[in-house]
């Protein structure tokens, strides 16, 4: 399985439920409940970000 | 939309087992979610039947009387909070020095998800919380909910841990141990879930 797709798999999982979340939000006019989403997303990208930047490291070294 | 919750936890399973079979093995994705599913069954049924702290809603899918969705969605965040804290840490926590800051991080990425899941359910009367407390997030969501995510994963990954430090197990030992633990799990996690809920009290009375 490609490297990247396998980091970004248990990031992805999370996503899809975002996704979801965010959509019903909108439909259900609860723009009161977006800001609930914005924590772990945020998290989630810090995360991402740094271990992205680990698989770059060792393949530049 | 209520269908379209419970499939995609159903996927989200599917998507992190995959996972986990290739960045650990079988034998790990069968320990870890098989006696998650213990978790998860032990803990519904003390949170939600005999201390009543909440209630279901119209769930589709349900396994002896508890919604499915629970039985995996507890084990999905622990692997979750595992993966991500091993990953900004760049250590992995089953194989690091016993004090460390895996805990706080998996910890607070329960308390996380817990913000947007509950948002989520909550828009679909799928969890009733019936706590006599004034402190709320939003709606009838209390202030204890993140908590309920935070120690129900650390107190998990905790007792994987511990039991695992054995070298050269059986994976069916250590299934079976770890299951056994968690009543012990559930039980540490409902006083910790009443010393919070003091907490909670004192400071917003």
């Amino acid at each position: 399985m490609n490297k990247l797709l396998l980091i970004y798999l248990p990031y992805g999982a999370i996503d899809l439920m975002l996704g979801i979340a965010i959509i019903s939000e909108l439909v259900n006019k609860r723009y009161d409940l977006l800001w609930a989403n914005l924590p772990v997303l945020i998290w989630g990208l810090v995360s991402l970000n740094k271990q992205v930047r680990k698989m770059y490291d060792d393949l530049v070294d | 939309m209520i269908w379209l919750i419970e499939i995609s936890i159903i996927l989200v399973t599917v998507i992190l087992v995959v996972h986990a079979r290739t960045a650990y093995n079988s034998s790990f994705v069968k320990v870890f979610w098989i006696s998650g599913m213990m978790l998860g069954f032990l803990r519904e049924v003390a949170l939600g039947e005999m201390m009543k702290i909440y209630s279901y809603g119209d769930f589709h899918i349900t396994l002896f009387g508890l919604p499915l969705i629970y039985l995996l969605f507890w084990t999905n965040i622990a692997y979750i909070g595992l993966v991500w804290s091993n990953n900004f840490l760049e250590r992995e926590y089953l194989k690091a020095k016993p004090f460390g800051y895996h805990l706080p991080l998996i910890f607070m990425t329960g308390v996380l998800i817990s913000f947007f899941f509950e948002a989520l359910l909550s828009q679909y009367d799928l969890i009733r919380w019936h706590l006599d407390s004034s402190s709320r997030l939003w709606g009838n969501t209390p202030l204890l909910a993140p908590f309920a995510y935070g120690w129900t994963v650390v107190l998990f990954i905790k007792g994987l841990k511990i039991l695992s430090r054995e070298p050269q197990q059986n994976w069916q030992i250590l299934v079976l141990k770890l299951s056994l633990a968690q009543s012990i799990v559930v039980l540490i996690m409902a006083g910790l879930l009443l010393l919070s809920n003091l907490a909670i009290i004192l400071v917003f009375s």
